[in-house]
């Protein structure tokens, strides 16, 4: 490099010095930061009590309550999520408070949905938006990013980048968004099946993107990371860094892509479907399909669905009738739907006990079930249908149902709600 | 208990901010340009690092953590600017006279021009040129890759090498980051 390479930088350097090293003044007080520490907390807590009743006002004037639930239906209320039970310490990563939940009354819904009729989101934070357009079908909330998934037409789709409501990039996808159980990284494909992660990081409207190599033709089907991608991080005690478990098109077995390099499928997966950590890093869950079906066992399908201590890849839970899915925010559970339901949706739902393997709830007779998705460690909220009527249900682990959103009439193929990828 | 806890966390919060209050207040300047809104840039990190002061385990990230949060927040604030349609003041901006016998005036000309950088661009410039940062430690204080801390430092120079003549600067110092 040399010295007229180096000139301008010098001579930047140099003006920036000039312009601030003699700045001083009095200083500011501690007494003024926790002022100010105690008006940004209280303005957080406002902001979520008014997007609360906004959202309640979204609610109230389309009640409607349908026979199609059944009698032992409740009565419509937004709904309603619990802290985590997992009794392991919060996450160490010192992340941007602006990021970060600010504990709030459990009576305050804590699960965002859209609503296609009116284009209003309600973030999960309880915050409410209005976005500009109808056809998002998938939606994920990373740090102060909104992610919103939306159809092409074509088999394609494209990925909103919102932020303070405003779509600041639109990336051109192969229609996939997964996100991880922690919900602080997203990862998606390009049309040509190139793979991008994306996490909070205390990052705002342009949080970082690593790019994964791959020959194309990759599409995510679960992530898994410590908040954030770069291994360069420092994240609690250890270090950051993801992997992105994708599926190959035509192909029957997955890639694992990691961002400290190479990353590796657990020994037998054929793919990987959802990734679970408790707070701490001390126990996991994977869950997965692998080739073959036990001795003796009449298997329609040529995998089993499998769950796997990632710690040692050994296999925890094997059912070869089933499709294991996502994994409950404490680990202790996990969803699942018969290994033939067609494309268009289950009709079941099974609660698996994760350490005994035992079905705990069945969810069945509320139409068909879509976007299941944990609200907390006692519930799952479904978007169902029926006979045109979509709604959205809670269902307790007790086999309690109950009305989350109420039923609106809509097209069949176009849900009038859409739940977020992860609570 | 409790009370001895959180004795002990804002004695070790106010020995971390006057410590390094000052170098946030500088850095700040030079993100906004004037020294009220840095103030008031400074005080938001500050309740912010406060907040989240119990969440840090690692003292050693600190320094950086608070850098983080008054870059993305100096984004932040122009970002809601921006959407409630402010209309610029006729006020000329803040300007300090420095007295500096070894300034041939160009000094302040590579000061006005940083200040007409998009904020990305100027944060890039202000780490990089003025923090000393390296690439990667830019890229983790904004959050963005290390591709674009180079292509937003490379935007900065061509930006002031079409602008060289009227800031009367020799074409042949511009050549750089083209790397």
């Amino acid at each position: 490099m040399n010295a007229n390479d180096n000139n301008l930088r010098d001579e930047l350097g140099r003006s920036l010095h000039r312009q601030a090293d003699h700045i001083g003044g009095t200083p500011i007080s501690f007494e003024q930061v926790k002022h100010t520490a105690g008006r940004i907390r209280r303005r957080r807590a406002i902001t979520a009590s008014a997007a609360v009743a906004a959202a309640v006002a979204i609610i109230v004037p389309t009640a409607m309550f349908t026979a199609n639930l059944g009698p032992d239906a409740a009565p419509d209320k937004p709904p309603v999520a619990t802290q985590s039970s997992d009794p392991t310490p919060t996450d160490p990563t010192p992340t941007d408070p602006a990021t970060t939940a600010v504990p709030l009354p459990d009576e305050i819904p804590h699960v965002g949905w859209f609503k296609r009729s009116t284009m209003e989101i309600v973030m999960p934070d309880g915050s409410l938006d209005a976005l500009d357009r109808a056809d998002y079908d998938q939606f994920a909330v990373i740090g102060e990013t909104l992610l919103a998934s939306r159809p092409d037409g074509n088999g394609n789709g494209f990925l909103d980048v919102i932020v303070d409501g405003e779509v600041t990039e639109t990336l051109e996808t192969n229609g996939t968004l997964v996100v991880s159980a922690d919900g602080t990284i997203a990862a998606w494909a390009d049309r040509d099946g190139k793979v991008f992660a994306q996490y909070a990081g205390g990052s705002t409207w342009e949080a970082d993107r690593v790019g994964f190599g791959g020959d194309g033709g990759y599409y995510p089907t679960a992530v898994s990371g410590n908040g954030s991608c770069k291994e360069t991080d420092v994240v609690g005690e250890g270090v950051g860094g993801c992997t992105v478990y994708v599926g190959q098109g035509g192909e029957a077995s997955g890639l694992a892509l990691n961002s400290h390099g190479n990353g590796e499928m657990p020994p037998g997966l054929a793919s990987v479907r959802d990734v679970w950590w408790s707070a701490d890093r001390s126990r996991g869950l994977l869950s997965g399909l692998r080739e073959g079906s036990p001795e003796g066992v009449a298997n329609p399908d040529p995998w089993c669905s499998v769950l796997v201590d990632p710690a040692d890849n050994r296999e925890v839970l094997e059912d070869c009738t089933k499709r294991l899915e996502t994994i409950s925010p404490d680990g202790r559970h996990v969803l699942a739907v018969d290994i033939d339901s067609d494309s268009y949706g289950p009709l079941t739902y099974y609660v698996i006990d994760t350490t005994t393997g035992k079905v705990v709830t069945t969810v069945e007779d509320r139409g068909t079930l879509f976007n299941a998705v944990w609200e907390d460690d006692g519930h799952v909220l479904f978007l169902t249908v029926r006979d045109g009527m979509w709604s959205v249900i809670r269902v307790g682990l007790d086999g309690s149902v109950e009305t989350a959103l109420p039923a609106v009439a809509g097209d069949e193929f176009e849900p009038a709600y859409v739940l977020p990828k992860r609570r | 208990m409790a009370t001895d806890r959180t004795s002990a966390k804002d004695a070790e919060f106010a020995a971390w901010m006057t410590a390094r209050q000052p170098a946030l207040l500088r850095t700040a300047y030079l993100l906004t340009g004037d020294h009220h809104s840095a103030e008031d840039l400074v005080a938001t990190t500050l309740a912010k690092v406060y907040l989240s002061w119990d969440k840090v385990q690692r003292r050693e990230v600190i320094d950086g953590y608070a850098r983080r949060i008054l870059v993305n927040e100096n984004n932040s604030t122009w970002r809601r600017a921006w959407k409630k349609r402010e209309v610029s003041s006729d006020e000329l901006p803040e300007r300090v006279t420095i007295h500096d016998t070894y300034d041939d005036g160009r000094s302040r000309q590579l000061w006005d021009f940083v200040q007409t950088l998009p904020k990305k661009q100027r944060a890039v410039v202000v780490l990089r040129y003025y923090e000393e940062l390296s690439e990667a430690e830019t890229a983790d204080a904004l959050g963005i890759s290390i591709g674009t801390v180079k292509s937003q430092a490379s935007r900065a120079l061509a930006t002031l090498r079409a602008a060289a003549p009227a800031a009367g600067f020799d074409r042949q110092d511009l050549r750089e980051e083209e790397r």
